[in-house]
Protein backbone atom coordinates (compact mmCIF):
# COMPACT_ATOMS: atom_id res chain seq x y z
CA UNK A 1 0.00 0.00 0.00
CA UNK A 2 1.38 3.19 -0.94
CA UNK A 3 1.60 5.90 1.48
CA UNK A 4 -1.29 7.65 0.18
CA UNK A 5 -3.58 5.13 -0.24
CA UNK A 6 -6.26 4.95 2.49
CA UNK A 7 -7.72 1.70 4.27
CA UNK A 8 -11.57 1.27 3.83
CA UNK A 9 -12.13 2.13 7.71
CA UNK A 10 -10.26 5.42 7.01
CA UNK A 11 -12.22 6.18 3.80
CA UNK A 12 -15.58 5.52 5.54
CA UNK A 13 -14.74 7.94 8.30
CA UNK A 14 -13.95 10.23 5.98
CA UNK A 15 -17.04 10.21 4.66
CA UNK A 16 -18.47 10.76 7.66
CA UNK A 17 -16.79 13.30 8.57
CA UNK A 18 -18.21 15.18 5.77
CA UNK A 19 -21.56 13.94 6.48
CA UNK A 20 -21.09 15.72 9.91
CA UNK A 21 -19.69 19.01 8.46
CA UNK A 22 -22.80 19.30 6.13
CA UNK A 23 -24.60 18.77 9.26
CA UNK A 24 -26.22 15.29 8.22
CA UNK A 25 -26.82 12.41 10.45
CA UNK A 26 -24.38 9.47 11.21
CA UNK A 27 -24.06 6.40 12.80
CA UNK A 28 -23.29 5.66 16.03
CA UNK A 29 -19.91 4.78 15.15
CA UNK A 30 -18.99 7.84 14.45
CA UNK A 31 -20.72 10.01 17.11
CA UNK A 32 -17.32 10.49 18.71
CA UNK A 33 -15.83 12.16 15.49
CA UNK A 34 -19.01 14.32 15.63
CA UNK A 35 -17.99 15.35 19.08
CA UNK A 36 -14.42 15.74 17.82
CA UNK A 37 -15.36 18.02 15.40
CA UNK A 38 -17.76 19.89 17.53
CA UNK A 39 -14.94 20.09 20.15
CA UNK A 40 -11.83 21.76 17.86
CA UNK A 41 -14.73 24.26 16.53
CA UNK A 42 -15.04 25.12 20.24
CA UNK A 43 -11.39 25.96 20.11
CA UNK A 44 -11.74 28.73 17.41
CA UNK A 45 -11.59 32.35 17.97
CA UNK A 46 -14.94 33.71 17.75
CA UNK A 47 -16.12 36.35 15.19
CA UNK A 48 -17.75 38.82 17.85
CA UNK A 49 -19.89 41.60 17.07
CA UNK A 50 -16.78 43.47 17.46
CA UNK A 51 -14.40 41.64 15.50
CA UNK A 52 -17.43 41.53 12.44
CA UNK A 53 -17.59 45.32 13.33
CA UNK A 54 -14.16 46.07 12.55
CA UNK A 55 -13.81 43.21 9.58
CA UNK A 56 -16.38 45.64 7.78
CA UNK A 57 -14.82 48.59 8.13
CA UNK A 58 -11.42 47.56 7.60
CA UNK A 59 -13.31 46.33 4.46
CA UNK A 60 -15.38 49.41 3.67
CA UNK A 61 -12.14 51.03 3.93
CA UNK A 62 -10.19 48.72 1.65
CA UNK A 63 -12.46 48.67 -1.18
CA UNK A 64 -12.98 52.58 -0.84
CA UNK A 65 -8.97 52.50 -1.86
CA UNK A 66 -9.47 49.79 -4.99
CA UNK A 67 -12.72 51.81 -5.94
CA UNK A 68 -9.94 54.09 -7.13
CA UNK A 69 -7.68 51.37 -8.37
CA UNK A 70 -9.58 50.60 -11.87
CA UNK A 71 -9.42 55.00 -12.85
CA UNK A 72 -5.84 55.41 -11.44
CA UNK A 73 -3.57 52.26 -11.96
CA UNK A 74 -5.27 49.74 -14.12
CA UNK A 75 -5.52 52.03 -17.33
CA UNK A 76 -2.23 53.14 -16.80
CA UNK A 77 -1.06 49.67 -17.01
CA UNK A 78 -3.29 48.75 -19.57
CA UNK A 79 -2.49 51.90 -21.84
CA UNK A 80 1.22 50.66 -21.39
CA UNK A 81 0.68 47.32 -22.16
CA UNK A 82 -1.23 48.49 -25.36
CA UNK A 83 1.99 50.67 -26.38
CA UNK A 84 4.29 47.75 -25.45
CA UNK A 85 1.80 45.51 -27.83
CA UNK A 86 1.90 48.14 -30.27
CA UNK A 87 5.35 48.59 -30.38
CA UNK A 88 6.13 45.34 -30.68
CA UNK A 89 3.60 44.83 -33.47
CA UNK A 90 4.81 47.45 -35.63
CA UNK A 91 8.21 46.15 -35.11
CA UNK A 92 7.70 43.12 -36.10
CA UNK A 93 5.99 44.54 -39.39
CA UNK A 94 8.93 46.20 -39.94
CA UNK A 95 11.00 43.32 -39.82
CA UNK A 96 8.84 41.35 -42.05
CA UNK A 97 8.97 43.96 -44.21
CA UNK A 98 12.77 43.78 -44.76
CA UNK A 99 12.70 47.44 -43.67
CA UNK A 100 15.35 47.44 -41.11
CA UNK A 101 17.22 44.86 -43.09
CA UNK A 102 17.60 47.32 -45.78
CA UNK A 103 16.17 44.49 -48.43
CA UNK A 104 13.21 46.27 -50.30
CA UNK A 105 12.26 42.72 -51.84
CA UNK A 106 13.05 40.61 -49.09
CA UNK A 107 9.31 38.97 -49.08
CA UNK A 108 9.08 35.71 -50.48
CA UNK A 109 5.13 35.73 -50.83
CA UNK A 110 5.08 38.41 -53.05
CA UNK A 111 6.00 38.82 -56.44
CA UNK A 112 9.26 40.68 -57.88
CA UNK A 113 8.64 43.24 -60.32
CA UNK A 114 11.63 45.18 -61.47
CA UNK A 115 12.14 47.60 -63.88
CA UNK A 116 15.44 49.25 -65.21
CA UNK A 117 16.45 51.19 -67.88
CA UNK A 118 20.02 51.23 -69.56
CA UNK A 119 20.13 54.07 -71.35
CA UNK A 120 22.65 56.46 -70.20
CA UNK A 121 20.75 59.63 -69.93
CA UNK A 122 18.02 59.44 -71.94
CA UNK A 123 14.64 60.13 -71.05
CA UNK A 124 12.45 57.44 -71.03
CA UNK A 125 9.54 58.52 -73.36
CA UNK A 126 5.95 56.98 -73.40
CA UNK A 127 6.52 54.68 -70.89
CA UNK A 128 2.93 54.61 -70.18
CA UNK A 129 1.95 53.41 -73.45
CA UNK A 130 5.54 51.87 -74.38
CA UNK A 131 5.04 53.85 -77.83
CA UNK A 132 8.33 54.36 -79.54
CA UNK A 133 8.68 57.01 -82.40
CA UNK A 134 9.91 56.16 -85.51
CA UNK A 135 13.32 58.12 -86.20
CA UNK A 136 12.98 61.06 -88.94
CA UNK A 137 16.68 59.87 -90.33
CA UNK A 138 15.82 56.05 -90.78
CA UNK A 139 12.77 57.07 -93.18
CA UNK A 140 9.36 56.91 -92.63
CA UNK A 141 8.24 54.26 -94.75
CA UNK A 142 10.59 51.82 -93.23
CA UNK A 143 8.93 51.40 -89.61
CA UNK A 144 5.26 49.58 -91.07
CA UNK A 145 7.26 46.94 -92.58
CA UNK A 146 8.71 46.10 -88.90
CA UNK A 147 5.44 45.56 -87.23
CA UNK A 148 4.98 41.55 -87.62
CA UNK A 149 8.48 40.15 -88.68
CA UNK A 150 9.64 36.75 -87.28
CA UNK A 151 13.10 37.42 -88.07
CA UNK A 152 15.55 40.45 -87.87
CA UNK A 153 17.03 39.40 -91.09
CA UNK A 154 13.78 39.59 -93.13
CA UNK A 155 13.20 42.77 -92.72
CA UNK A 156 13.15 45.44 -95.39
CA UNK A 157 16.01 47.69 -94.81
CA UNK A 158 14.82 51.31 -95.36
CA UNK A 159 16.44 53.66 -97.96
CA UNK A 160 19.23 55.67 -95.45
CA UNK A 161 19.55 59.63 -97.21
CA UNK A 162 22.77 59.96 -98.70
CA UNK A 163 23.39 62.54 -96.46
CA UNK A 164 24.67 61.66 -92.66
CA UNK A 165 21.84 62.26 -90.02
CA UNK A 166 22.02 64.62 -87.60
CA UNK A 167 22.08 62.85 -83.48
CA UNK A 168 18.30 62.58 -82.51
CA UNK A 169 18.22 65.10 -79.88
CA UNK A 170 14.47 65.23 -79.61
CA UNK A 171 13.41 62.89 -76.73
CA UNK A 172 10.16 62.22 -78.62
CA UNK A 173 12.05 60.40 -81.23
CA UNK A 174 14.50 58.45 -79.36
CA UNK A 175 14.97 54.84 -80.60
CA UNK A 176 14.35 52.83 -77.35
CA UNK A 177 14.59 49.00 -76.96
CA UNK A 178 12.29 46.74 -74.57
CA UNK A 179 12.33 43.88 -73.42
CA UNK A 180 10.95 41.80 -70.37
CA UNK A 181 11.40 38.87 -68.67
CA UNK A 182 8.21 37.30 -67.01
CA UNK A 183 7.14 33.92 -64.58
CA UNK A 184 4.14 33.03 -64.00
CA UNK A 185 2.94 30.21 -61.58
CA UNK A 186 0.18 28.13 -62.81
CA UNK A 187 -1.40 24.44 -61.26
CA UNK A 188 -0.53 21.68 -63.61
CA UNK A 189 -4.57 21.39 -64.44
CA UNK A 190 -4.40 24.69 -65.68
CA UNK A 191 -0.66 24.48 -67.47
CA UNK A 192 -1.70 23.66 -71.21
CA UNK A 193 -4.15 25.85 -71.14
CA UNK A 194 -2.19 29.10 -69.65
CA UNK A 195 0.57 27.96 -72.17
CA UNK A 196 -1.97 27.75 -74.97
CA UNK A 197 -3.10 31.54 -74.00
CA UNK A 198 0.18 32.33 -74.25
CA UNK A 199 0.62 32.04 -77.59
CA UNK A 200 -3.04 33.98 -78.95
CA UNK A 201 -2.82 36.48 -76.74
CA UNK A 202 0.95 37.30 -77.99
CA UNK A 203 -0.60 36.84 -81.39
CA UNK A 204 -4.04 38.99 -80.93
CA UNK A 205 -1.72 41.86 -79.82
CA UNK A 206 -0.02 41.61 -83.54
CA UNK A 207 3.07 39.70 -81.68
CA UNK A 208 4.82 36.64 -83.24
CA UNK A 209 6.20 33.50 -80.48
CA UNK A 210 9.67 33.35 -81.57
CA UNK A 211 10.31 30.16 -79.77
CA UNK A 212 8.41 28.18 -77.50
CA UNK A 213 9.28 24.97 -75.49
CA UNK A 214 6.21 23.56 -73.37
CA UNK A 215 6.38 20.35 -70.92
CA UNK A 216 3.61 19.31 -69.42
CA UNK A 217 4.48 16.42 -66.11
CA UNK A 218 2.24 17.69 -63.11
CA UNK A 219 4.35 19.33 -60.76
CA UNK A 220 7.67 19.18 -62.77
CA UNK A 221 5.95 21.18 -65.56
CA UNK A 222 7.66 23.89 -66.97
CA UNK A 223 7.15 26.17 -70.43
CA UNK A 224 9.47 28.95 -72.11
CA UNK A 225 8.43 31.25 -74.76
CA UNK A 226 10.48 34.01 -76.25
CA UNK A 227 7.88 36.40 -77.78
CA UNK A 228 7.93 39.30 -79.71
CA UNK A 229 5.26 41.80 -79.65
CA UNK A 230 5.39 45.60 -81.21
CA UNK A 231 6.92 48.06 -78.65
CA UNK A 232 3.86 50.00 -78.08
CA UNK A 233 1.93 46.78 -76.97
CA UNK A 234 4.39 45.63 -74.17
CA UNK A 235 2.14 46.51 -71.13
CA UNK A 236 -0.93 44.81 -72.81
CA UNK A 237 0.80 41.83 -73.59
CA UNK A 238 2.21 41.51 -70.17
CA UNK A 239 -1.20 42.84 -68.67
CA UNK A 240 -2.55 40.12 -70.80
CA UNK A 241 -0.03 37.57 -69.80
CA UNK A 242 -0.30 38.25 -66.09
CA UNK A 243 -3.71 37.55 -65.71
CA UNK A 244 -3.69 33.78 -67.19
CA UNK A 245 -1.88 32.96 -64.11
CA UNK A 246 -0.02 34.15 -60.66
CA UNK A 247 2.93 36.14 -61.58
CA UNK A 248 6.25 34.93 -59.72
CA UNK A 249 8.30 37.61 -61.22
CA UNK A 250 8.60 40.46 -63.75
CA UNK A 251 11.55 42.44 -65.28
CA UNK A 252 11.06 45.21 -67.65
CA UNK A 253 13.98 46.68 -68.62
CA UNK A 254 14.89 49.54 -71.84
CA UNK A 255 17.68 50.80 -73.26
CA UNK A 256 18.31 53.57 -75.24
CA UNK A 257 20.05 52.85 -78.72
CA UNK A 258 19.44 56.27 -80.49
CA UNK A 259 22.81 56.82 -80.90
CA UNK A 260 23.62 53.25 -81.52
CA UNK A 261 21.45 53.38 -84.59
CA UNK A 262 22.40 57.14 -85.42
CA UNK A 263 26.22 55.79 -85.85
CA UNK A 264 25.06 52.64 -88.32
CA UNK A 265 22.77 54.48 -90.05
CA UNK A 266 25.67 57.24 -90.55
CA UNK A 267 28.28 54.57 -91.46
CA UNK A 268 25.28 53.30 -94.19
CA UNK A 269 24.83 56.90 -95.80
CA UNK A 270 28.56 56.95 -96.04
CA UNK A 271 29.22 53.60 -97.81
CA UNK A 272 26.53 54.34 -99.86
CA UNK A 273 28.13 57.43 -100.91
CA UNK A 274 31.53 55.82 -101.60
CA UNK A 275 30.05 53.78 -103.72
CA UNK A 276 28.14 56.19 -105.90
CA UNK A 277 31.22 57.82 -105.93
CA UNK A 278 33.03 54.54 -106.89
CA UNK A 279 30.62 54.11 -109.74
CA UNK A 280 30.93 57.63 -110.75
CA UNK A 281 34.62 56.51 -111.13
CA UNK A 282 34.01 53.23 -112.75
CA UNK A 283 31.94 55.22 -115.29
CA UNK A 284 34.97 57.34 -115.83
CA UNK A 285 37.74 54.91 -115.94
CA UNK A 286 39.56 54.25 -119.24
CA UNK A 287 41.68 51.00 -119.23
CA UNK A 288 40.53 47.60 -117.81
CA UNK A 289 43.06 47.53 -114.75
CA UNK A 290 41.27 50.67 -113.66
CA UNK A 291 37.59 49.55 -114.09
CA UNK A 292 38.95 45.99 -112.52
CA UNK A 293 40.28 47.58 -109.85
CA UNK A 294 37.16 49.61 -108.92
CA UNK A 295 34.92 46.83 -109.27
CA UNK A 296 36.77 45.03 -106.91
CA UNK A 297 36.55 48.10 -104.46
CA UNK A 298 32.61 48.15 -104.67
CA UNK A 299 32.64 44.36 -104.41
CA UNK A 300 34.28 45.49 -100.70
CA UNK A 301 31.90 48.00 -100.46
CA UNK A 302 28.91 46.27 -101.11
CA UNK A 303 29.89 43.49 -98.66
CA UNK A 304 30.51 46.24 -95.82
CA UNK A 305 27.45 48.09 -96.93
CA UNK A 306 25.63 44.72 -96.48
CA UNK A 307 26.64 44.45 -92.84
CA UNK A 308 25.74 48.29 -91.89
CA UNK A 309 22.62 47.85 -93.57
CA UNK A 310 21.52 44.48 -91.87
CA UNK A 311 22.99 46.15 -88.50
CA UNK A 312 20.74 49.24 -88.85
CA UNK A 313 17.48 46.57 -89.61
CA UNK A 314 18.49 44.90 -86.33
CA UNK A 315 18.53 47.89 -84.38
CA UNK A 316 15.37 49.02 -86.04
CA UNK A 317 13.69 45.61 -85.44
CA UNK A 318 14.84 46.25 -81.28
CA UNK A 319 13.55 49.56 -81.25
CA UNK A 320 9.96 48.70 -82.87
CA UNK A 321 9.99 45.19 -81.30
CA UNK A 322 9.75 44.22 -77.65
CA UNK A 323 11.32 41.11 -76.44
CA UNK A 324 9.49 39.09 -73.80
CA UNK A 325 11.33 36.08 -72.23
CA UNK A 326 8.40 34.11 -70.48
CA UNK A 327 8.77 30.98 -68.44
CA UNK A 328 5.82 29.26 -66.50
CA UNK A 329 6.40 27.05 -63.66
CA UNK A 330 4.18 24.51 -62.19
CA UNK A 331 2.28 25.64 -57.97
CA UNK A 332 0.29 23.72 -56.21
CA UNK A 333 -1.46 26.75 -55.35
CA UNK A 334 -4.14 28.05 -57.00
CA UNK A 335 -3.18 31.09 -58.90
CA UNK A 336 -3.60 33.18 -61.96
CA UNK A 337 -7.11 33.78 -63.66
CA UNK A 338 -6.14 31.18 -65.87
CA UNK A 339 -9.16 32.31 -68.05
CA UNK A 340 -12.91 34.02 -68.13
CA UNK A 341 -13.04 34.17 -63.86
CA UNK A 342 -10.18 37.02 -63.75
CA UNK A 343 -11.00 39.22 -61.22
CA UNK A 344 -12.51 36.77 -58.83
CA UNK A 345 -9.47 34.40 -59.42
CA UNK A 346 -7.07 37.51 -58.87
CA UNK A 347 -9.38 39.00 -55.79
CA UNK A 348 -8.52 35.50 -54.04
CA UNK A 349 -5.09 35.54 -55.10
CA UNK A 350 -4.62 38.86 -53.34
CA UNK A 351 -7.15 38.01 -50.15
CA UNK A 352 -4.20 34.83 -49.80
CA UNK A 353 -1.08 37.15 -50.30
CA UNK A 354 -2.92 39.32 -47.72
CA UNK A 355 -3.68 36.59 -45.64
CA UNK A 356 0.04 34.88 -46.28
CA UNK A 357 1.51 38.00 -45.27
CA UNK A 358 -0.41 38.42 -42.11
CA UNK A 359 0.54 34.91 -41.51
CA UNK A 360 4.13 35.85 -41.65
CA UNK A 361 4.27 38.81 -39.51
CA UNK A 362 2.38 36.52 -36.89
CA UNK A 363 4.96 33.49 -37.12
CA UNK A 364 7.54 36.24 -36.58
CA UNK A 365 5.64 37.53 -33.50
CA UNK A 366 5.03 34.63 -32.35
CA UNK A 367 8.64 33.93 -32.51
CA UNK A 368 9.75 36.79 -30.30
CA UNK A 369 6.32 36.92 -27.94
CA UNK A 370 6.23 32.96 -27.15
CA UNK A 371 9.99 32.96 -26.06
CA UNK A 372 9.20 36.17 -23.89
CA UNK A 373 6.46 34.66 -22.52
CA UNK A 374 8.06 31.60 -21.88
CA UNK A 375 10.46 32.85 -20.01
CA UNK A 376 8.11 35.28 -18.19
CA UNK A 377 5.90 32.37 -17.27
CA UNK A 378 9.08 30.54 -15.68
CA UNK A 379 9.77 33.69 -13.80
CA UNK A 380 6.10 33.77 -12.82
CA UNK A 381 6.45 30.50 -11.84
CA UNK A 382 9.67 30.24 -9.70
CA UNK A 383 8.51 32.82 -7.97
CA UNK A 384 5.27 31.67 -7.06
CA UNK A 385 6.60 28.31 -6.10
CA UNK A 386 9.25 30.29 -3.45
CA UNK A 387 6.59 31.79 -2.11
CA UNK A 388 4.09 29.18 -1.74
CA UNK A 389 7.47 26.96 -0.30
CA UNK A 390 7.67 30.23 2.30
CA UNK A 391 4.26 30.30 3.52
CA UNK A 392 4.29 26.32 3.96
CA UNK A 393 7.85 27.21 6.26
CA UNK A 394 6.49 29.83 8.13
CA UNK A 395 3.64 27.92 8.67
CA UNK A 396 6.13 24.59 9.82
CA UNK A 397 7.95 27.09 12.18
CA UNK A 398 4.30 28.46 13.96
CA UNK A 399 3.86 27.62 17.70
CA UNK A 400 -0.04 27.14 18.39
CA UNK B 1 -14.17 30.93 -17.67
CA UNK B 2 -15.81 31.82 -14.70
CA UNK B 3 -19.01 31.50 -13.11
CA UNK B 4 -21.02 31.43 -9.87
CA UNK B 5 -21.74 33.86 -6.68
CA UNK B 6 -18.34 36.19 -7.78
CA UNK B 7 -19.06 36.25 -11.51
CA UNK B 8 -21.91 38.72 -11.88
CA UNK B 9 -21.81 40.55 -14.85
CA UNK B 10 -24.07 42.96 -13.53
CA UNK B 11 -21.85 44.82 -10.79
CA UNK B 12 -24.92 45.58 -8.38
CA UNK B 13 -25.65 41.98 -8.51
CA UNK B 14 -21.85 41.01 -7.74
CA UNK B 15 -22.12 43.07 -4.96
CA UNK B 16 -24.97 41.52 -3.44
CA UNK B 17 -23.36 38.13 -4.17
CA UNK B 18 -20.50 39.04 -2.01
CA UNK B 19 -22.28 40.45 0.73
CA UNK B 20 -24.23 37.15 0.81
CA UNK B 21 -20.84 35.38 0.39
CA UNK B 22 -19.48 37.36 3.29
CA UNK B 23 -22.35 36.79 5.59
CA UNK B 24 -22.14 33.15 4.81
CA UNK B 25 -18.33 33.21 5.76
CA UNK B 26 -16.78 35.64 7.28
CA UNK B 27 -17.13 34.23 10.77
CA UNK B 28 -15.32 30.80 9.96
CA UNK B 29 -12.19 32.39 7.70
CA UNK B 30 -12.14 34.72 10.91
CA UNK B 31 -11.97 32.44 13.46
CA UNK B 32 -9.66 30.22 11.00
CA UNK B 33 -7.58 33.08 10.82
CA UNK B 34 -7.10 33.78 13.89
CA UNK B 35 -6.10 30.15 14.86
CA UNK B 36 -2.75 30.23 12.68
CA UNK B 37 -2.00 33.84 13.84
CA UNK B 38 -3.00 33.59 17.19
CA UNK B 39 -3.73 37.51 16.96
CA UNK B 40 -7.28 38.88 16.62
CA UNK B 41 -6.41 42.29 15.59
CA UNK B 42 -4.23 40.69 12.92
CA UNK B 43 -6.81 38.27 12.26
CA UNK B 44 -9.44 41.09 11.85
CA UNK B 45 -7.03 42.39 9.28
CA UNK B 46 -6.49 39.25 7.41
CA UNK B 47 -10.05 38.53 7.07
CA UNK B 48 -10.81 42.02 5.50
CA UNK B 49 -7.65 41.56 3.07
CA UNK B 50 -9.20 38.17 2.33
CA UNK B 51 -12.33 39.63 1.14
CA UNK B 52 -11.05 42.25 -0.85
CA UNK B 53 -8.87 40.22 -2.97
CA UNK B 54 -11.80 38.00 -3.21
CA UNK B 55 -13.45 41.25 -4.85
CA UNK B 56 -10.82 42.02 -7.11
CA UNK B 57 -10.27 39.01 -7.99
CA UNK B 58 -13.74 37.33 -8.70
CA UNK B 59 -13.44 37.16 -12.27
CA UNK B 60 -10.55 34.46 -12.10
CA UNK B 61 -13.00 32.33 -9.85
CA UNK B 62 -13.41 29.25 -11.52
CA UNK B 63 -16.48 27.38 -10.75
CA UNK B 64 -15.51 23.91 -12.01
CA UNK B 65 -12.04 24.06 -9.44
CA UNK B 66 -14.48 24.73 -6.14
CA UNK B 67 -16.70 26.14 -4.28
CA UNK B 68 -16.58 30.29 -3.20
CA UNK B 69 -15.97 29.57 0.38
CA UNK B 70 -13.06 27.09 -0.76
CA UNK B 71 -11.62 29.54 -2.67
CA UNK B 72 -11.79 32.05 -0.22
CA UNK B 73 -10.21 29.95 1.97
CA UNK B 74 -7.29 29.66 0.21
CA UNK B 75 -7.07 33.27 -0.33
CA UNK B 76 -7.57 33.60 3.43
CA UNK B 77 -4.48 30.82 3.80
CA UNK B 78 -2.58 32.98 1.99
CA UNK B 79 -2.93 36.13 3.60
CA UNK B 80 -2.63 34.43 6.62
CA UNK B 81 0.69 32.95 5.47
CA UNK B 82 2.20 36.20 4.12
CA UNK B 83 1.26 37.71 7.82
CA UNK B 84 2.71 35.37 9.13
CA UNK B 85 6.03 35.48 7.12
CA UNK B 86 5.62 39.81 7.70
CA UNK B 87 5.35 38.97 11.02
CA UNK B 88 8.64 36.49 11.50
CA UNK B 89 10.88 38.87 9.37
CA UNK B 90 10.01 41.90 11.59
CA UNK B 91 10.55 39.70 14.70
CA UNK B 92 7.15 40.85 16.16
CA UNK B 93 5.92 38.50 18.84
CA UNK B 94 2.41 36.83 18.24
CA UNK B 95 -0.26 37.69 20.85
CA UNK B 96 -2.96 35.61 22.28
CA UNK B 97 -6.31 35.91 21.57
CA UNK B 98 -8.02 37.57 24.69
CA UNK B 99 -11.34 36.34 24.23
CA UNK B 100 -10.63 32.74 23.65
CA UNK B 101 -13.47 30.51 24.87
CA UNK B 102 -13.20 29.63 28.40
CA UNK B 103 -13.90 26.10 29.66
CA UNK B 104 -15.81 25.48 33.48
CA UNK B 105 -13.73 22.50 34.49
CA UNK B 106 -16.63 21.36 36.27
CA UNK B 107 -18.32 20.40 32.93
CA UNK B 108 -17.80 17.26 30.76
CA UNK B 109 -17.91 18.78 27.83
CA UNK B 110 -15.83 21.73 28.66
CA UNK B 111 -12.99 19.10 30.35
CA UNK B 112 -13.28 16.87 26.87
CA UNK B 113 -13.08 20.56 25.35
CA UNK B 114 -9.94 21.53 27.27
CA UNK B 115 -8.52 17.92 26.20
CA UNK B 116 -8.99 19.07 22.24
CA UNK B 117 -7.34 22.30 23.04
CA UNK B 118 -3.92 20.39 24.46
CA UNK B 119 -4.22 18.17 21.89
CA UNK B 120 -4.78 20.68 18.62
CA UNK B 121 -1.59 22.32 20.93
CA UNK B 122 0.31 19.46 20.61
CA UNK B 123 0.20 18.67 16.94
CA UNK B 124 1.91 19.78 14.05
CA UNK B 125 1.14 22.77 12.51
CA UNK B 126 0.73 21.32 9.38
CA UNK B 127 -1.73 18.85 10.66
CA UNK B 128 -3.44 21.44 12.85
CA UNK B 129 -4.48 23.68 9.62
CA UNK B 130 -5.65 20.61 7.72
CA UNK B 131 -7.74 19.89 10.90
CA UNK B 132 -9.09 23.34 10.78
CA UNK B 133 -9.47 24.38 7.19
CA UNK B 134 -11.49 21.03 7.03
CA UNK B 135 -13.05 21.34 10.47
CA UNK B 136 -13.76 25.10 10.41
CA UNK B 137 -13.22 25.70 6.42
CA UNK B 138 -16.06 23.03 5.98
CA UNK B 139 -14.14 22.35 2.71
CA UNK B 140 -14.61 19.18 0.36
CA UNK B 141 -11.62 16.85 0.31
CA UNK B 142 -11.10 18.03 -3.21
CA UNK B 143 -11.44 21.49 -2.36
CA UNK B 144 -8.52 20.81 0.51
CA UNK B 145 -6.32 19.08 -2.08
CA UNK B 146 -6.43 22.36 -4.06
CA UNK B 147 -6.05 24.52 -1.19
CA UNK B 148 -2.82 22.70 -0.22
CA UNK B 149 -1.80 22.17 -3.48
CA UNK B 150 -1.34 18.60 -3.89
CA UNK B 151 -3.24 15.13 -5.10
CA UNK B 152 -7.37 14.23 -3.24
CA UNK B 153 -5.79 11.61 -2.28
CA UNK B 154 -3.16 13.09 -0.37
CA UNK B 155 -4.99 15.73 1.11
CA UNK B 156 -7.93 12.62 2.15
CA UNK B 157 -4.25 11.17 3.91
CA UNK B 158 -3.23 13.77 4.92
CA UNK B 159 -6.71 14.78 7.07
CA UNK B 160 -6.94 11.11 8.18
CA UNK B 161 -3.83 10.88 9.76
CA UNK B 162 -4.13 14.86 11.67
CA UNK B 163 -7.21 13.28 12.92
CA UNK B 164 -5.70 10.09 14.26
CA UNK B 165 -3.00 12.08 15.87
CA UNK B 166 -5.57 14.03 17.04
CA UNK B 167 -7.30 11.69 19.30
CA UNK B 168 -3.58 10.16 20.39
CA UNK B 169 -2.66 13.67 21.60
CA UNK B 170 -6.52 13.74 23.55
CA UNK B 171 -6.22 10.46 24.48
CA UNK B 172 -9.36 9.40 22.58
CA UNK B 173 -9.69 5.94 22.07
CA UNK B 174 -10.68 5.11 18.68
Amino acid sequence: MSRDELTQDAIAELAALDAIIAGEPVGEEHLELAALVDSVRAQVPPFTEASAQRVEERLAHRQARTRRLPTIARPRLALAGGTFVALGVALVALLASGALTGSPNRGVLTPSFRSSTTSPGAALHGSAGGGVAALPAAGSGATASFGATASPGATSVPAPSTTRPLPNTNPSHRLVARNASLTLAATPDQFQTVANEVVSSTVRLGGIVQSSNVDVHGLSSYASFSLSVPSGRLPALIGALSSLAAVRSLDQGTTDITDTYDTAAARVAEEKAERTSLLRQLAAATTLAQQQAIEAKIAALDAKLAAATHQVGELLSRGHNARVALAIVATRAAGGSGGSSGPVNRALNDALSVLEVALAIALVALAIVVPVGLVALALWWAAATLRQRSRERVLAASRP
Amino acid sequence: MSAGLLSEPDAKSAGERFEALYRSCAGDVFSYVASLLHDRGAAEDVTALAFERAYRRRALFEARRGSERAWLFAIARNAALDELRRRRRSGRLIGEIADAPQIEPDDALAERRLLVREGLAMLDARDREVILLKFVGRVSNGELARILRCSETAAGTRLHRAIVRLREACNVPR
